[in-house]
């Protein structure tokens, strides 16, 4: 009986050792070498040899079949199993869960799964990851940003019970700001309170060792402050309040970081005598590195140099000239409070006989008060990211189905073999966790690096960024956001992978199925163009805004303006008449120079951010209700119009003798002429305005309209503005900021105006010195950084809409191949395959864009209150930015249209 | 015959020179490479089969299973476009270790 070729097969099979090689490849290899032997064999036969003899020697002919099995696995490194597919064999032959834990050899099993077929298409699995790595990572960016400024605590000691009290009345509303008095009785009487102190914080002068002058943020504090932010001096101890105003030396705390830049970090500084604004303040303690003071919304001044004490006089005054952090008793809250003080504040009005103080008190949380100008924006951002990530995610999730089609018979099988729905559900959502998660870590990348990049982009004006990056917080936020992204982008591929294994897809090829992800397919494809849409449409309202701000008349010729401060020395601010003289020699010499036109001074300057508001009244009934009309005012030297650029209406500029003699004179604005006296000439005309005496009070005087000045923006470049009153710079009241009008680039002259002001014998470095139309720049900061920020996602949207729509129509021309080929045989134009092709491919992309319309136009209110000049459904913005991408989808279609046309009808029909 | 070590250097060329001319089976391969050598030169299974699936991995050669009528299915292993390339060169590369090897041990020439 002659051996049968089976016999070998099975021989070979129980000896030779290819458990790692991929399970085709073993048995083609088992096959071949039986095959080898058994031919052996024959020939041993047809050579004479008997049965048996040719069995035996065939039998032996490989001896060391573990040595043939390791060669045979050297030899064939790409047929070997993957290390997840040995994984898996080795989680079924139950060597890795002996603790017996179905559901953990389960989810193992899943990732391992996943793993293997993310990596079988590295191509796409790359494209998926980098995509949802961009989303993931602008997203995390974002929420980083938000999360240094909104979120996180202050940090300081029970941070959640510090508040500032602000004031509405007076013409102010929800302003920071106290009377002395009011702070005192506060501190002294309120049971809601545990600690209250009054700040304010500048910055001014600090006299290096060398003798040379810079500017330092100063923080004058209440003693109790310290506590207040936890501040505990590094070395020496903390200071303590002066009784006097005044006095000759006071004691101050510097920073360590001043301390290691201008001191050397010595331990001499204890001592040591420092010249601050003028005055002594000897040094008894280094405040901590990192300590910050974040009592301004605007973010201005966090990091304080030098830290005084206010002094403890005890005076009383009724000027709202203080601001105060307070921090709550522990149980007690924020409304408490606030009805406890103002009921002190009236107590203590009535028994001082000061009754005449309209309005109130409120205690605001700190935190809250810090962000509430830019929670908005940060929050309008972190939707906009959030628009990105769905996009990205929709774009994911239109791949996965593409691969889910490609492996349609891979999920049938699985059906088959009696793998549940939920179970291959299951399967293709741990692909898309892998994915996503893969997507995550790359963003905490792409986040790390945006945050490099967003720091240039910011308005000045946001509190807190620097202690901006990716934390705890920010870390747990990209994984919920991986995982949602997952959920996102792996349903509609899962719901077909469950279908596909409900379906036969085994006899089809897996073509039955793709009706029903064409359908999804155009889903997806419609839902990116509407995000698109959204992210487009907002970032062109928003550019538009932008090119509107910067059309403004801002009622004054910034272009070729300059403008310095000048802080006066001590003895100049105790003798007025000395500053005066100085301001009238600054600017002579100035005007002397060949590239000044005309120089003046004022107090402040528009759209500088430090403007003053004062109550003002016009007539019997105004001044019965003072209080409720407000103004801007301005106080200037004579030739500020003409510097500025602002022709005077009626009337005339300011005098010298207006000036030095402290007239009670008034240039008004036009909208506050058109308010008081509309039909009459405003000239010589008597407002009435609240002036501070100086022993610290207020009082009511007239005021004669000697000029008209036209309207300017004052405080934004957009939006209602109170009228404006221009009063003479007296002597008594400071008006530091030059205005220099000149010939070419106006910061070109900052040297030789530094060179002036030393030749005029003062030592004192100039501040704040800068071009005005810069004021202009950021007035519009906070637009400009939505705008940059809303343009870089829509790009990107648009590029992955672009890609979408070019896969989804490249893939259905592939597979419409022979249809095509069948229609050119028949003789259709290239032209019409073209059309029929492009047609059906915007056909989505038109139901998208409406979809998006309609999306942009709910959602326009979120933008409405950041928009200028034009609306949030502008229909111009709209018909451009539909138009723009429509056009950006039929370039992305007519690449695989005109390649549908080049199909050859004989080759199409040959191929399958 | 030969010692094993001195057959190993050599085995891929023989294997890729016998591919050559035509497509041959395994167990072809080894029959010629003994007829030809007149039997100085034998090749088992373990020793040839994993180098012409080395060769295969190294896009040298390719395989296809063949059932021709009348004959059992075997696999049939060709040279492919790069497969020729690496012949001409390691045949090349052989005859000048040959001449050089004989230039040395050449007893004139010591």
């Amino acid at each position: 009986m002659s051996v049968s070729p089976q016999y070998w097969v099975h021989w070979v099979r129980a000896r030779l050792p290819l458990h790692d090689l991929v399970e085709t490849d073993a048995h083609d290899v088992i096959a071949e070498v039986a095959q080898l032997l058994e031919q052996h064999y024959d020939d041993l036969r047809a050579s004479g040899a008997t049965e048996f003899a040719a069995k035996e020697a065939t039998e032996n002919h490989i001896n060391d079949w573990d040595q043939l099995g390791d060669d045979l696995l050297k030899n064939m490194k790409s047929r070997q199993k993957s290390v997840e597919t040995r994984a898996l064999e080795r989680i079924d032959n139950g060597s890795v869960t002996r603790s017996g834990i179905h559901w953990l050899s389960d989810a193992a099993r899943d990732v391992l799964l996943a793993v293997r077929s993310v990596r079988q298409e590295p191509l796409t699995s790359l494209v998926m990851i980098t995509t949802l790595a961009l989303g993931i990572g602008a997203t995390a960016a974002i929420y980083s940003l938000v999360e240094a400024v909104v979120l996180r605590p202050l940090p300081y000691p029970e941070s959640d019970r510090l508040g500032v009290i602000t004031f509405t009345g007076q013409g102010v509303e929800d302003s920071i700001a106290i009377t002395p008095s009011d702070a005192m009785d506060f501190a002294a009487q309120s049971a809601n309170l545990s600690a209250l102190a009054t700040y304010r914080s500048y910055s001014n002068t600090l006299a290096l060792p060398d003798d040379s002058l810079v500017f330092v943020p100063i923080a004058v504090v209440q003693p109790p402050m310290l506590e207040l932010l936890g501040i505990t001096p590094m070395v020496g101890r903390p200071f303590e309040a002066p009784l006097e105003e005044d006095p000759p030396v006071s004691e101050g705390l510097i920073s360590a970081e001043l301390w290691s830049r201008h001191f050397g970090s010595e331990a001499d500084i204890l001592g040591r005598e420092l010249e601050v604004a003028g005055n002594s303040v000897i040094v008894v303690g280094v405040v901590p590195h990192g300590t910050r003071f974040h009592a301004h919304p605007e973010g201005e001044r966090e990091r304080i140099d030098v830290w005084l004490p206010q002094p403890a006089t005890g005076q009383r005054s009724d000027h709202f000239n203080r601001a105060a952090l307070t921090q709550l008793a522990a149980g007690a809250t924020f409304e408490q409070a606030t009805i406890e003080i103002n009921s002190i504040a009236e107590r203590s009005r009535k028994e001082t006989g000061t009754a005449d103080i309209r309005g109130s008190y409120a205690v605001e949380p700190l935190r809250d008060r810090l962000v509430e100008n830019v929670r908005s924006t940060l929050y309008l951002l972190l939707g906009i990211a959030g628009f990105v990530l769905l996009l990205v995610s929709v774009n994911v999730a239109n791949l996965a189905l593409v691969r889910a089609l490609a492996r349609s018979q891979e999920w049938a099988v699985r059906a088959a073999i009696g793998g549940s729905a939920s179970r291959i559900i299951r399967l293709a959502l741990t692909e898309s966790a892998v994915l996503a998660l893969a997507g995550g870590l790359l963003g905490i990348g792409v986040a790390a690096a945006s945050l490099r990049i967003l720091p240039l982009l910011m308005p000045d004006s946001l509190p807190r960024v620097a202690t901006m990056g990716i934390n705890g917080s920010v870390l747990a936020f990209t994984v919920a956001v991986s995982l949602a992204a997952a959920l996102l982008s792996g349903v509609a591929p899962a719901w077909h992978a469950s279908r596909a294994g409900m379906q036969n897809a085994l006899k089809t090829n897996g073509r039955s199925s793709a009706g029903g992800r064409g359908r999804a397919s155009h889903f997806l494809i419609a839902a990116q163009f509407a995000l698109a849409l959204v992210l487009v449409v907002g970032s062109a309202l928003m550019l538009r805004t932008v090119v509107n701000l910067y059309r403004v008349d801002v009622g004054f010729e910034s272009e070729g303006l300059l403008t310095f401060e000048f802080l006066p020395t001590w003895r100049m601010w105790n003798e007025p008449a000395l500053r005066v003289q100085f301001y009238r020699d600054a600017a002579e010499q100035l005007e002397a120079m060949p590239e000044v036109e005309s120089v003046s001074w004022t107090n402040s300057l528009p759209l500088s951010g430090d403007g003053n508001a004062v109550n003002w009244a016009y007539d019997e009934d105004t001044l019965g209700s003072f209080g409720e009309l407000v103004s801007y005012f301005r106080r200037s030297m004579p030739g500020y119009f003409e510097t500025v650029g602002i022709p005077l209406l009626a009337g005339r500029d300011f005098s010298h003798e207006d000036v030095e003699n402290d007239r009670y004179v008034a240039i008004a604005s036009e909208r506050m002429a058109n308010l008081a006296w509309p039909d009459q000439d405003p000239l010589g005309k008597r407002i009435t305005l609240e002036f501070g005496t100086a022993d610290g009070m207020a009082e009511l005087r007239e005021v004669e309209v000697i000029g008209v000045a036209p309207d300017s923006r004052e405080v934004s470049l957009h939006g209602d503005e109170p009228p404006l009153t221009y009063l003479p710079a007296w002597s008594t009241r400071p008006t530091n900021r030059a205005v220099v009008r000149t010939r070419g680039e106006p910061t070109a002259l900052v040297p030789a105006v530094r060179e002036l002001i030393r030749e005029l014998g003062i030592r004192r470095p100039l501040d704040n010195v800068r071009a005005v139309s810069r004021n202009i720049d950021d007035a519009t900061a906070d637009s400009r950084f939505v705008l940059s920020l809303a343009a870089t996602f829509a790009a990107l949207a648009m590029l992955l809409a672009g890609l979408g729509i070019y896969g989804v129509v490249s893939n259905a021309v592939g597979q419409r191949r022979r249809e095509i080929g069948v229609r050119m045989a028949l003789g259709a134009t290239p032209g019409a395959v073209r059309s029929m092709v492009l047609r059906q491919g915007l056909g989505v992309v038109v139901i998208g864009l409406g979809a998006g319309t309609m999306l942009a136009l709910g959602l326009g209110r979120f933008l409405a209150s950041r928009l200028y000049g034009v609306t949030p459904n502008d229909p111009l913005t709209f018909a451009a930015v539909v138009t723009l991408l429509l056009a950006s989808a039929a370039m992305a279609c007519l690449l695989p249209a005109v390649r549908a046309t080049r199909i050859a009808p004989s080759v199409a029909l040959r191929d399958d | 015959m030969f010692s094993p070590a001195l057959k190993k250097g050599s085995t891929e060329l023989l294997l890729l020179s016998l591919l050559e001319a035509r497509p041959r089976h395994g167990y072809e391969i080894g029959k010629l490479i003994e007829s030809r050598s007149g039997g100085k030169l034998t090749f088992q299974i373990p020793s040839l089969y994993p180098t012409l699936k080395r060769l295969e991995e190294q896009g040298l050669v390719s395989s296809r299973w063949v059932e021709e009528p009348g004959e059992r299915r075997r696999k049939f292993y060709s040279l492919t476009r790069p497969g020729k390339k690496a012949l001409g060169e390691q045949r090349a590369h052989w005859r000048e270790y040959v001449e050089t090897v004989n230039l040395i041990i050449e007893p004139g020439n010591a």
